[in-house]
C-alpha cells in the first residue's frame, strides 16, 4: 500500500516537472502548447462553418460547440498517446541511471497532458456561455469519460512505449495513425453523411465513445448509463488492450536498460 | 554478527546480441531465439556485510559497469540471485540520472522526487548539495555546459545528500581534480561508515586504502575475492604478465649460456634498450622488494634491492653504478649512484661477471608507474663521466600510497612552533 502511495506521488511530482520541462528555454514557454491546438480549432471552424457554410447542427447546436467539445478529448486523446510512446526514450538518462519502477513513465506523459487539458475545458466553457449554454448536471459526467481517455491512452501507450525502445519507427507510424485517426471519428464532420449500417464501423473506435461521451455531457445531457451498448463495449475493449499492455510492458522491461 | 545488504549468488549477464533490433522483440514477445550471445558476467557470487566496502577492480571490458548496475537494479541479470537491501544510491558512469537540458539546481529536485523525497525535504537538503559539489554559478546552468569534472562533483554531492543505504561509485569520481577525489574519499571513510559503499577505481592506492574487500574481476569471471593489498598484487601481476608476455616467450628461446648465478627472478636484458660504450655491460637485473620478489606494488618505506648482473670487457677500477627512476611520461624523478651516495668506485677485472646490488628506500611518492632504468659509467665525477651501459626502463613499478601524497613527494614537516604574536 505504501509502495503504490510513493508511485502515485512519483506520478505526480514527476509529471509537474515534465510538464515544466516540455517549455523550458522557449520564450513564450507554455503559449505554444496551446496556440497550436487552439489555432487547429480556430482554422477548422472557419473552414466549416464560414467557408463550407455548414451551420448549426440537425438539432439547432452552434457547430462551434459541437466541434469544440469532440476536439477538447480529441487534442488529449493524441497528446498523451504521442508523449507517452516517446516517454522511455526521453526519459532513458532515468531508465539506465536510475533503479524505479520505469512504467511510471508512460504514465506520467498521459498525466502531464492533463495541464493543457484543463485549459481546453475553460475554453470550451467560455464558447459554450458565448453561446447560451449554461452549466447542467450531466457536465460532470466529463470526468467520467476524462477517466475512460486516461485508461485507453495509458493501455496503448505500454504497448507504444515499450515497442518503440526497439523499433523506432513506431513513433513515426503512431503520428500518421493519429492524423488518419481524427478523420475516421466525426470530429469536425456529422455523422448524418454516413449510412446507418456503416455507421457501426466507426462506432468500433473506442476513441469514438469518448468524443461522443464529452458531448453528450455538454451539449446533449445523456448519461453514459444510458449507452447501454457502447459503455460495455468500450470497457471490455480497453481492458483487453490494457492486459496486453501490461503483460508486453512487463517482458519487454528487463531489456529496456540494455537498449536505450 | 552483522546481516549482510548484498549477497550475490551465481550471477550472470548475457548480452544477446542481436542482428536487428526486431529480432529482440520477436524472442520476448515469442521466444523465438535470434541472436548471439555475449557473456558480461559470468557466475559471481560474494556478499557485502552492512558497513563494507568492497572494491572492485578490473581492466576495460572486464565486467565491472554491469556488476555494478546489476547491483543498483538498472540491469537485470540473465541468471542468478541477488538480494540487495536498502535504497541504492549510484554513480554510474557520469550521472546519477540528469537531464542535460535542466540545469543544476532542477536536476538536485529531479533526484530528490526519483529517490521519493517531497520538494520541502529536498530544500532542506539543497544547500548542503551546492556547498559540497562547489561549482559555484553553474549550478543555475544547464548541466549539459557542465565540465565533467563538474558533472562528477554535482552528481556525488547529490547522491550522499540522499543518504542511500548503500553507495555504489562507479569510475566517474576520477574525472573530479585531485582536491574533489580527497574529499569525497574523505567524506566516505568519514561520515558514511555505517552506508555499504562499493567502490569501482583504477586508482589502485585509493582501494588499497578504501576497501575491506576487493574482487578482482577478469573477462567477466570473479578472479579474485580478497584483502586489498592481496587483490592488487593479483590484479598487477596478472596484467604484467599479460603484457610481457611476448618479451618472455623471446627469452625462453634464448637462455643465458654461462651463468653461475641462480636464473630464477633474473630478467635479462635486450640489445635494444642498452646504450653507451658498452665496454662494461648489463646483462640482467633483478628487483627485491623488501627481500620478497615484486609482488606488483611498492609502497613508500620498502627497502628495494636492485642487482645488475654486467660483463666487462676491461679492467678498470673507476666503476660507477646508479638508477634512475621516471615518471610515465618520461621525467626523471629521484635517482642515485654509487659514487654520490657511497663515494666508492667499483674495480672490475677483464671478462669476468660481476653481480651488483643496490639498496635503497622507496621514497613517499605520488602513486603511479614508474621506470626504473639501470646504469654503469665509468669515471671519477658523480655526473661528467663515461656511460658505459644504460638499460632504458627496464623495470615498471606500480607505487601506491594509502597515505596522501600532496605533490611529486612528500617532505614532511619536522617542526612546529606555536607563539602568541
Amino acid at each position: 500500500m505504501n509502495k503504490i502511495a510513493r508511485i502515485c506521488k512519483l506520478v505526480v511530482d514527476l509529471s509537474r516537472s515534465d510538464f515544466k520541462a516540455r517549455y523550458a528555454g522557449s520564450f513564450l514557454g507554455v503559449v505554444w502548447g496551446i496556440m497550436n491546438p487552439l489555432m487547429t480549432l480556430c482554422v477548422y471552424w472557419f473552414v466549416f462553418e464560414i467557408g463550407f457554410r455548414s451551420g448549426p447542427r440537425p438539432d439547432g447546436t452552434a457547430f462551434i460547440v459541437w466541434l469544440a467539445c469532440g476536439m477538447v478529448i480529441w487534442f488529449f486523446m493524441s497528446e498523451s498517446l504521442l508523449n507517452s510512446t516517446n516517454s522511455l526514450i526521453e526519459y532513458s538518462y532515468l531508465v539506465k541511471k536510475i533503479s524505479f519502477s520505469i512504467v511510471v513513465l508512460p504514465v506520467v506523459k498521459v498525466v502531464s497532458s492533463l495541464y493543457n487539458h484543463v485549459f481546453f475545458l475553460i475554453v470550451l466553457l467560455v464558447i459554450m456561455f458565448s453561446h447560451n449554454y449554461y452549466p447542467h448536471i450531466t457536465n460532470v459526467q466529463f470526468l467520467y469519460y476524462l477517466i475512460c481517455g486516461i485508461y485507453l491512452t495509458i493501455s496503448i501507450g505500454l504497448i507504444t512505449s515499450s515497442l518503440v525502445v526497439f523499433i523506432r519507427d513506431i513513433a513515426q507510424i503512431i503520428g500518421i495513425v493519429i492524423q488518419i485517426g481524427f478523420w475516421l471519428i466525426p470530429i469536425v464532420w456529422s455523422p448524418e453523411i454516413i449510412k446507418e449500417e456503416y455507421m457501426i464501423l466507426f462506432k468500433l473506435n473506442p476513441v469514438y465513445y469518448l468524443v461522443e461521451g464529452y458531448r453528450d455531457s455538454f451539449i446533449d445531457h445523456i448519461w453514459f448509463w444510458d449507452r447501454t451498448v457502447q459503455t460495455p463495449y468500450f470497457w471490455l475493449v480497453t481492458t483487453m488492450i490494457f492486459i496486453v499492455g501490461v503483460t508486453m510492458f512487463k517482458r519487454l522491461r528487463p531489456h529496456f536498460a540494455d537498449v536505450l | 554478527m552483522r546481516d549482510y545488504s548484498i549477497e550475490l549468488i551465481d550471477i550472470s549477464k548475457k548480452y544477446k546480441l542481436y542482428n536487428k533490433p526486431s529480432d529482440r522483440i520477436k524472442e520476448a514477445l515469442f521466444g523465438k531465439r535470434a541472436y548471439r550471445e555475449f557473456e558480461a558476467l559470468k557466475n559471481i557470487s560474494f556478499k557485502v556485510k552492512k558497513g563494507e566496502t568492497l572494491g572492485i577492480i578490473g581492466r576495460n571490458g572486464s565486467g565491472k559497469s554491469t556488476l555494478l548496475k546489476i547491483i543498483s537494479g538498472v540491469l537485470t541479470p540473465s541468471a542468478g540471485q541477488k538480494v540487495v537491501k536498502g535504497e541504492v544510491g549510484a554513480l554510474l558512469e557520469l550521472g546519477t540520472g540528469f537531464n542535460m537540458e535542466y540545469t543544476g539546481y532542477e536536476n538536485i529536485f529531479l533526484n530528490g522526487t526519483m529517490r521519493g523525497f517531497s520538494k520541502e525535504q529536498t530544500a532542506e537538503k539543497i544547500q548542503q548539495i551546492i556547498d559540497f559539489a562547489d561549482i559555484g554559478e553553474f549550478i543555475h546552468q544547464p548541466v549539459k555546459t557542465y565540465s565533467s569534472g563538474m558533472f562528477a562533483r554535482l552528481a556525488f554531492s547529490v547522491m550522499i545528500s540522499f543518504k542511500p543505504d548503500i553507495l555504489i561509485v562507479d569510475e566517474a569520481l576520477s574525472v573530479g581534480d585531485v582536491f574533489f577525489q580527497q574529499k569525497c574519499n574523505r567524506f566516505m571513510k568519514d561520515e558514511m561508515t555505517g552506508i555499504t559503499k562499493i567502490l569501482v577505481s583504477h586508482d589502485l592506492s585509493s582501494i588499497a586504502s578504501m576497501a575491506d574487500n576487493v574482487v578482482v574481476l577478469e573477462n567477466g569471471e570473479m578472479a579474485f575475492y580478497g584483502e586489498p593489498l592481496k587483490a592488487i598484487e593479483y590484479y598487477t601481476k596478472t596484467l604484467h604478465s599479460e603484457t610481457f608476455a611476448t618479451q618472455h616467450a623471446l627469452t625462453e628461446q634464448h637462455p643465458p649460456v654461462n651463468s653461475a648465478v641462480e636464473e630464477k627472478d633474473w630478467t635479462r636484458v635486450s640489445q635494444e634498450s642498452l646504450g653507451g660504450a658498452k665496454e662494461i655491460q648489463i646483462q640482467a637485473f633483478r628487483i627485491l622488494v623488501d627481500n620478497e620478489a615484486y609482488k606488483g606494488y611498492i609502497q613508500p618505506g620498502s627497502i628495494v634491492e636492485l642487482a645488475v648482473r654486467v660483463s666487462s670487457q676491461k679492467t678498470s677500477t673507476e666503476v660507477i653504478c646508479g638508477y634512475l627512476v621516471n615518471d610515465k611520461y618520461g621525467n626523471a624523478i629521484f635517482g642515485e649512484n654509487t659514487l654520490s651516495s657511497l663515494n666508492t668506485l667499483i674495480s672490475v677485472e677483464k671478462s669476468k661477471e660481476y653481480v651488483l646490488k643496490l639498496k635503497f628506500q622507496w621514497p613517499e611518492i605520488q602513486q603511479n608507474d614508474y621506470f626504473i632504468t639501470l646504469g654503469i659509467g665509468e669515471g671519477i665525477h658523480e655526473l661528467h663521466h663515461t656511460i658505459q651501459c644504460w638499460a632504458h626502463n627496464v623495470i615498471q613499478v606500480k607505487s601506491i600510497t594509502i597515505n596522501t601524497v600532496h605533490a611529486l613527494f612528500n617532505n614532511k614537516i619536522k617542526d612546529l612552533v606555536v607563539t602568541p604574536y
